[in-house]
């Protein structure tokens, strides 16, 4: 069980250690922020199209996409950061101390979650500035769980891929894929306008489903079916992660 | 002779090491490919203004190979400064402008690869074909841009002195390719978008590429493209160059 005192220190160290470094951030509020500019002036007209989410426009849509990628983007920089502390050593050193290994993998992704929520509230504030109007409070702070916990839960497999590999060329791959796999969700438009068979790949990608639960308090469509379909599509990102960090912490363990 | 000797050498990468070619195949058909999908149906609305939207996307294909390859050249020149190779050339009785050119004629070489597998992918997904002489210029065209963006990546290559500056030669041309009629026509963008669409030259690049795929190609829907080209050429060719030429050892 990961001591929680031993969490708070390490995942204080992992935030400090991102926000420290201009190269982190940029993939988690720039390059979002690109895509934010491309597609909320490039297809405004999408907005026009029949069975568009009604009364909504293409910059509201495009905010929750664009938080989904935001987390992505965090997850694959808690991975990268990952790296820089195993072939530092510092990995190593901190296996030495009585802190446990679980307290050492749980604070890196809570770091990861606070890099989540920085990208969230940036995205949440840019959208209030430029006209977005979220549902109340409540949904705010759905957006905002539902970002940490993604950036979490992606940030979990990108850090078994660095605990594993010890390369940082393993886990930079995960920043193209990152956008892959959120260019074959409904991050960007309506699944039931993708075409075919795009539509098909969305709709069995899990991230469509937390990108709904993101949409919905931009755009107007916050139902407690989003958020349980929300909820569960994260839960197997979760389960993936965890399995894959824990198979990878004992292999490293093992390996001295 | 020089221009040649240097364009061949930094041609053989493709040949020493073929590996490093595939990302620049993959990543622009790839976003081509989802691109298509995701906003598709925007060629149903009734002020599209192009028969379906695979043909009106795949110039945005092909520019944006040419813009990610021809940028990317200064990833090349970087990892030269890095070994001192840059040093020698330039200790070497040549033009200063041979370096330039050799380093804007190999993007150009090695962006004609990657434009035209994103070309054959998208008269593959049912593009509709152009006239030869629509082709040709619509190659010209997406290849001269190839050479401009290599001037730029030479230029950030020769500031930071770093081939890791890959994001910075790259990032400005993707964001000028998107800042313009990239996804739809210009009646469809945002209204703040519109008038930046007006004055960036790669929108008006764009538009020269995309008539012989959507219609035909005129002088009308060609100048402003050309014009455009020849304008980028001389401000970030300029720019480079009078990087090479302050460059101190």
């Amino acid at each position: 069980m990961a001591n929680l005192g031993q969490v708070a220190v390490l995942s204080g160290r992992a935030t400090r250690q991102s926000l420290r470094n201009p190269q982190f951030l940029a993939p988690v509020l720039v390059l979002p922020t690109l895509f934010l500019i491309a597609y909320a002036g490039g297809v405004a007209g999408g907005a026009n199209l029949p069975g568009f989410p009604a009364g909504a426009g293409m910059f509201e849509f495009q905010l929750g996409g664009d938080m989904l990628l935001s987390a992505m983007m965090a997850g694959v920089i808690g991975g990268v950061t990952q790296v820089v502390d195993i072939q530092s050593k510092f990995f190593d050193r901190l296996l030495l101390t009585p802190t446990s290994a679980s307290a050492v993998v749980f604070g890196r992704l809570v770091g990861i979650g606070m890099l989540g929520l920085l990208g969230g509230v940036f995205f949440t504030v840019i959208g209030l500035v430029f006209g977005g109007r979220p549902a109340g409070v409540g949904g705010v702070l759905m957006m905002l769980l539902l970002q940490v916990l993604t950036a979490m839960g992606f940030g979990a497999v990108t850090v078994a891929i660095a605990l594993r590999t010890g390369e940082g060329n393993a886990v930079q791959i995960f920043l193209p894929l990152g956008i892959v796999l959120t260019m074959f969700s409904s991050a960007f438009f309506p699944r039931h306008l993708l075409l075919s068979p795009l539509d098909t790949v969305a709709a069995y990608n899990p991230l469509s489903y937390i990108a709904d639960g993101l949409h919905a308090p931009w755009i107007g469509g916050l139902t407690a079916t989003v958020a349980w379909r929300a909820v569960l599509a994260l839960a197997v990102i979760w389960l993936v992660g965890g399995l894959l960090c824990a198979r990878a912490l004992k292999h490293r363990a093992e390996a001295g | 002779m020089a221009v040649v000797a240097l364009t061949r050498r930094a041609l053989g990468d493709i040949r020493r090491a073929p590996a490093g070619v595939i990302p620049d195949l993959i990543a622009p058909t790839f976003l081509f490919v989802a691109i298509v999908g995701m906003f598709g149906r925007l060629a149903e609305l009734s002020n599209f203004g192009a028969e379906d939207y695979v043909s009106f996307l795949l110039p945005l294909g092909m520019v944006q190979a040419a813009g990610l390859v021809g940028s990317g050249a200064g990833v090349n020149v970087g990892r030269d400064v890095e070994t001192s190779f840059f040093d020698r050339v330039y200790l070497l009785p040549i033009g200063r402008g041979a370096v330039l050119l050799s380093t804007a004629v190999s993007a150009a070489a090695r962006a004609l690869l990657s434009v035209l597998v994103v070309l054959v992918v998208g008269l593959a997904m049912g593009s509709r074909v152009p006239s030869i002489g629509g082709l040709l210029l619509a190659l010209a065209l997406t290849l001269g841009f190839a050479a401009v963006a290599a001037c730029w990546g030479v230029a950030v290559a020769l500031g930071t002195r770093s081939s890791s500056a890959a994001p910075m030669m790259q990032a400005p041309i993707i964001l000028l390719l998107i800042l313009g009629p990239a996804f739809a026509p210009r009646e469809l963008l945002a209204g703040w978008l519109q008038p930046v669409a007006t004055v960036n030259p790669v929108g008006h690049i764009l538009e020269a590429v995309r008539a012989p795929f959507v219609g035909s190609a005129t002088w009308d829907t060609t100048w402003p493209g050309l014009l455009s080209l020849a304008i980028l050429a001389v401000l970030l060719g300029g720019l480079a160059q009078l990087r090479v030429r302050r460059w101190s050892l």
